[in-house]
């Protein structure tokens, strides 16, 4: 029989100890990627006994070049359910039992070790921010593997496990490179640590009115016009954005402002009017003709140099191939590897070899301004058709669906033609609009490798063989293992305290909160200088009380919004002392009680000195204003708005480690351009 | 082909709308194709690979071609499946055993990509030699396994392999072969000759500064700055600046050109025709004054590729990438390229200016651009004639392709592998690399020595339990011999078993009398102890293969063989050591 076989290898170079270890340990991957793959394999393999998978994706044709645990016949099945189905069976059977927990009481002697046949593992199709996965939960794995692929969700999870004190092993890969990076609180740097490259965001007149790159069409496209027609509108934060712009956009005039929100009303009647046998010829004749007109007629608004007048599009002359195209407004700057030079440029520049065309695939092929035209009105029409037999449906972008891929391919190339920008490709869009990045089996293999490795090194808590390990191109140096980084002093996360807190959301109110638990508990009453201290709180970045305002006093954290999962920051208004997150759980069937604490309130250390009078260190910066993951956004509000709103932290929090810091890789997505 | 139906078509029956949406293949391969573009998809999609043996890393490593679409894969082995292979390889399931190893592997990698076809040769590849060296080379490239757990093939089938691959000549056939043990593996590349045009460098910008063209030197020149708005004048390209005030402080100091120690007096120079404090370019061209310093040439690794023996001697034979070269040579040195340097790029990096300037200067370096290319291409008509081939040999899509990347060509040249490793190899090949006694170092050592310890007696190190302990003592002797290391310090001692051990030092008081004496002594336990650690290393793995090991290593050689069958990026040249315990992985030229 095979389980005589199986492990053999695995126990004997690992050793009794190592062995028992990884086989009664519970370990948590979250991801069923590229990464989460590899990784799920190597674990099942090497003998792992209890895993937990959780992914909420599901399997596209483009994952199966890298993806290897799933088949054609799988696609838009949950990934963490089909690829546990698939690995389970290199190592059929149960696991062991789980109550036989290595730290468990009464196990402290040798571990019976088993023959390492079988193994547990709970797939879960759902999104791991969902409440019920909270602190509590996380405090059930003794290890957990991040194998994402975006920074939102990677935050996430990093905060997650640093609040239960879970080791956690963060990774990445993009193309040919790839990361792998051990965590625990207070021993290493946290996700957080590292100041990670805000995603690049534009101001909003560009995007709306004045724009001159293909980016900025893009994102008008995918971003404004798309939910505009099909997806959510919303007239208020629209209205909102506006109004943020005219107070802090130099370049925006008052005007220019106004007029913008015309032709945003104006949105709302020619989506009435969409389902109509003429609705997507007549938002093309508003969107490129009356639009670009009404700007037009802003003559102050084109005298900023650099700006480009655009040229409003004409249905009938593109139709039937009279209409003249605008010259080009500026070269293409540094055109990219995959990007033809345009055709339109070609006034020194003869047309381009016909064997370099030939090997275009078709989607990167060049569009011209009929076909972009034609393209618009069948994915208008497409779009439209989802809503009339799915009403209420909202449509958002998604790089995989063609429909949303070709109507912000021929918005962004029409509006592109009007201004005189180059036109971009399909493959070239998709990649811009879907912050794509390459992915691709070898790099996620190596990764999931070391990965294991370090698993192994913590699971027997041999944190001294434990390394950072970045996979480069560079043949001379394919891996680099770098130490382990100590935790940064100002670390808006990790730095922090954290408490568990059990409760009953309907019943304990604010007030309570603040005076049985904060002042009474924690002690938060005088500092060690006995002075009064004065405390704020917030649920993220939302304020919920602070010495000034104490009118949610009375609410229940459930009236607030606050369920399970979420987390109280209470912060020292003098900056003393780091803050301190209250994680909500469930409360304990059996308890009668409102909430229940641990029976001892943590020491709070106090931050560091400042360094020397740091002129921005008044205002609390940090994890709030890092913006978003996977999207653009369209920068409505000038950096220097008042930073209340923002819980963690003083001066700066995360020190830049400049050239030599980790790189930021994502399986799938890249948080900028 | 079953993948020629679209995710549309399979899910909804709705017909695609336009032709411009790319099929099922181009979605299948869509993140690989934004790493490789088509070209290297092209080669992949053409490329036939062998593996020889049949563990857990060659699989995984034919499992990461079989995903991006390699066109055919063939797996050499007689074996039959065991428990042990079941257990360590993901393509081999609990009713293979018994069964063809290579038949079962295959069936099993089949199934992640319907467009890659596999076969399975039940032979032994000791009888492929014996009977058909040449079989070897019928393939692009060929991968040989190399851990214990398939007895088909040990170290003297791989050593066979190599020599009849090396020996097709410059149509060789590359070869990959890689060995674990446990924790430790090794893989190692050999070819002739690896030629890259695209190896994806950072950028390709070629301003020029230091040596302008005529058509930008003429339009620098000519700007009226003085009668320009303020508007217009911020927003003159740096690029022009610096070229104007290059001219004027040659014009003052005797046409000497500014070098690093007068940039100062240079910002002087470029100070003067700033208006105001804040003009961006003038910041920008500040920032750039280093372009001016610098001295645009033709780049080391290019001049030395045109004064190879292979561009020199060029014939009808040669490959496409020497004709290449040798026109690029004769473009140096033609009287038309007044510069005296490579081909101008078309591209120039983003700058503070308006869109009118930016695309008057993009259209200058556009026209050197082509004007370079098609100087070029008519030297590439000439260097075709001469060797007796038809002046399309070569197509103008490739001609356009070579000069795009003219500045980064690369050519590895690669050697077999040494039978007998001295202390010479060490020394210039190891050595040179870390200039210490590294744990890398000895565990190439230690596989080397593992490799003829297995020639000698078809066992490998660490497996027959009678002798373990002799074979690693006579490995540890063999190793010092290499290294030319003296006598074991009077510290280390051996036990019965062979197995070395250092007493503790002695008195700590009398650490601050140290000798230099005691320093060398140090020194060598220290030297000793890693080559012991390597060799305990390699023993206590026994060549046997782990998941875990398994699945970097088959990344990391399909990695390589990817670079090699798509002829982009740089590939690896020589033999990698990877450390999985200690995380690293370095690389040594033999």
């Amino acid at each position: 029989m095979v389980g005589v076989g199986r492990s053999a290898h695995a126990q004997a170079l690992l050793g009794k100890n190592a062995f028992s270890k990884i086989r009664h340990s519970k370990v948590l991957v979250v991801g069923a990627g590229g990464i989460g793959c590899e990784l799920l394999k190597n674990l099942v393999l090497v003998g792992f006994g209890n895993i937990e998978i959780i992914d909420l994706d599901t399997i596209d044709l483009s994952n199966l070049n890298r993806q290897f645990l799933f088949r054609k016949a799988d696609i838009k099945k949950s990934k963490a359910l089909v690829a546990s189905a698939f690995a389970h069976q290199f190592n059929p059977g149960p696991g062991p039992s789980q109550n036989s927990s290595v730290d468990g009481p009464g196990s402290t002697g040798g571990v019976a070790v088993d023959a390492g046949k079988g193994v547990n593992i709970k797939a879960r199709h759902g999104n791991i921010k969902e409440p019920e996965n909270d602190v509590e939960w996380m405090k059930g794995f003794d290890l957990v593997m991040s194998a994402l692929d975006n920074m939102d969700a990677r935050r996430h999870v990093n905060r997650l496990c640093v609040s239960a004190g879970v080791p956690l092993i963060e990774s990445g890969t993009q193309g040919y490179l790839g990361q792998v990076t051990p965590m625990q609180k207070d021993r290493t740097e946290c996700y957080d640590c590292v100041s990670k490259p805000t995603p690049k965001t534009f101001p909003v007149c560009t995007i709306r009115a004045t724009p001159s790159e293909p980016i900025h069409c893009i994102v008008w496209g995918k971003s404004y016009l798309l939910p505009k027609l099909f997806g959510e509108d919303d007239e208020a934060s629209d209205e909102q954005e506006l109004e943020k712009a005219k107070a802090t956009d130099q370049d925006a005039s008052v005007a220019e402002i106004e007029e913008l929100k015309k032709e945003a009303a104006a949105f709302r009647d020619v989506r009435k009017g969409l389902h109509e046998e003429d609705g997507a010829k007549k938002t093309f004749e508003k969107v490129f003709g009356d639009d670009i007109r009404r700007l037009l007629k802003m003559e102050d608004m084109w005298k900023v140099p650099g700006r480009v007048k655009p040229v409003p599009l004409d249905y009938n002359t593109i139709l039937d191939g009279s209409f003249r195209v605008p010259p080009l407004a500026k070269a293409a700057s540094a055109p990219g590897k995959e990007g033809p030079v345009p055709a339109s440029t070609s006034q020194v520049n003869p047309a381009p070899a016909t064997s370099v065309l030939q090997d275009k695939l078709k989607d990167q092929q060049e569009l011209s301004i009929k076909q972009n035209l034609e393209l618009f009105l069948e994915s208008c029409k497409k779009l439209s058709a989802r809503g009339i037999s799915n009403p209420g449906t909202l449509i958002s972008f998604d790089k995989d669906d063609d429909d949303t891929l070709d109507f912000v391919l021929a918005t962004a190339n029409l509006r592109a033609t009007a201004y005189g920008i180059p036109t971009k490709t399909r493959f070239e869009v998709k990649e811009m609009a879907g912050n794509i990045i390459p992915a691709i089996a070898t790099t996620n293999a190596v990764i999931a490798g070391y990965i294991v490795m370090r698993a192994i090194n913590i699971l027997q808590n041999d944190w001294s063989k434990c390394s950072n390990v970045y996979l480069r191109g560079d043949p001379a140096r394919l891996i680099a293992p770098i130490a382990l980084q100590p935790p940064e002093d100002n670390c808006g996360v990790c730095a922090d305290v954290y408490v568990p807190l059990a409760c009953d959301v309907e019943r304990l109110t604010l007030g309570s909160f603040v005076g049985e638990i904060v002042r009474s508990w924690l002690g938060w009453n005088t500092n060690d200088d006995g002075d009064q201290m004065e405390i704020a709180v917030y649920e993220d970045k939302r304020l919920l009380a602070d010495p000034d305002f104490e009118d949610n006093y009375g609410k229940t954290l459930a009236d607030l919004g606050i369920s399970r999962g979420k987390t109280l920051t209470v912060t020292d208004e003098d900056n003393l002392y780091r803050n301190v997150n209250f994680s909500i759980c469930a409360l304990p069937a059996s308890t009668n009680s409102t909430f229940h604490l641990p029976s001892n309130a943590p020491q709070v250390p106090r931050r560091p000195k400042a360094p020397e009078p740091a002129p921005t260190s008044s205002v609390p910066s940090v994890a709030g204003t890092k913006r978003s993951a996977d999207d653009f956004d369209i920068l409505s509000a000038s950096s220097s708005k008042k930073q209340k709103l923002d819980a963690n932290g003083a001066a700066g929090s995360n020190g830049d480690k400049g050239p030599n810091g980790p790189i930021d890789l994502s399986d799938d997505e890249i948080e900028i351009l | 082909m079953e993948d020629s139906v679209t995710l549309a078509e399979a899910t909804t029956d709705i017909q695609p709308i336009a032709s411009h949406r790319p099929d099922a293949k181009t979605r299948r391969y869509d993140r690989q194709l934004r790493l490789w573009a088509s070209s290297g998809q092209k080669s992949l999609e053409e490329a036939n690979v062998l593996l020889v043996g049949c563990d857990a890393a060659g699989c995984q490593a034919l499992k990461n071609l079989v995903l991006p679409g390699i066109a055919q894969f063939t797996i050499l082995t007689a074996s039959k499946v065991t428990a042990g292979d079941i257990s360590t390889n993901f393509f081999l399931l609990p009713e293979s055993l018994g069964g063809s190893l290579a038949e079962e592997a295959v069936r099993l990698l089949k199934e992640l990509n319907p467009s890659v076809q596999g076969h399975a040769d039940p032979r032994s590849a000791k009888q492929v030699l014996e009977e058909d060296p040449a079989w070897f080379r019928s393939f692009g490239l060929v991968i040989v396994c190399g851990s214990g757990e398939d007895a088909d093939v040990g170290a003297e089938v791989t050593r066979k392999i190599g020599k009849a691959l090396w020996e097709g000549g410059q149509e060789d056939t590359p070869m990959i072969s890689l060995r674990t043990s446990g924790f430790v593996a090794k893989v190692r590349t050999q070819f002739r000759e690896h030629c890259v045009i695209d190896t994806h460098p950072d950028h390709s910008h070629t301003l020029r500064i230091d040596t302008p063209f005529r058509a930008l030197e003429d339009y620098a020149l000519g700007l009226d700055l003085e009668s320009m708005d303020s508007m217009e004048h911020s927003h003159v390209p740096y690029v022009l600046l610096l070229v104007r005030a290059l001219r004027t402080f040659e014009k003052e100091n005797d046409g000497k050109r500014p070098i690093y120690d007068t940039t100062d007096a240079f910002k002087e120079v470029l100070a003067r025709e700033r208006k105001a404090l804040d003009e961006e370019n003038f910041a920008e061209a500040e920032g750039q004054v280093f372009a001016v310093t610098q001295i645009s040439e033709v780049p080391a690794g290019v001049k030395s590729l045109m004064d190879d023996p292979s561009c020199e001697g060029v014939s009808k034979d040669s490959k496409d990438f020497w004709l290449l070269v040798k026109a690029l040579k004769a473009f140096v040195a033609h009287p038309e390229n007044k510069s005296g340097l490579l081909p101008l790029s078309a591209s120039l990096p983003d700058m503070h200016t308006s869109t009118a300037s930016y695309i008057n200067l993009q259209n200058l370096y556009k026209k050197q651009a082509m004007a370079d290319a098609t100087l070029f291409k008519s030297c590439l008509k000439e260097v075709l004639s001469e060797v007796g081939l038809d002046g399309e040999a070569i197509s103008e899509g490739d001609a356009d392709e070579f000069v795009k990347h003219c500045h980064t060509l690369l050519c590895e040249r690669g050697s077999q592998p040494k039978e007998e490793l001295t202390a010479e190899d060490v020394a210039d090949d190891f050595l040179m690399e870390t200039f210490d006694l590294t744990h890398g170092v000895a565990l190439n050592i230690a596989f080397h020595l593992a490799e003829k310890h297995h020639l000698k007696t078809g066992t490998w190190p660490g497996t027959v339990e009678d002798e373990y302990h002799t074979v690693k003592a006579q490995m540890f002797d063999q190793a010092k011999a290499i290294l030319g290391m003296p006598e074991l310090g009077s510290n280390v001692d051996r036990d019965d078993d062979g197995r070395l051990f250092i007493r503790p030092e002695q008195d700590e008081d009398d650490m601050d009398e140290e000798t230099e004496e005691d320093v060398e002594r140090r020194e060598e336990t220290r030297k000793a102890k890693i080559v012991q650690d390597s060799i305990c290393e390699i023993c206590r793995g026994g060549m046997k293969v782990l998941p875990t090991t398994a699945a970097l290593v088959g990344g990391l050689v399909a990695q390589e063989a990817i670079k090699l069958i798509t002829k982009q990026y740089s590939p690896l040249n020589g033999t990698c050591i990877v450390d999985l315990v200690k995380g690293g992985m370095t690389r040594y030229p033999i």
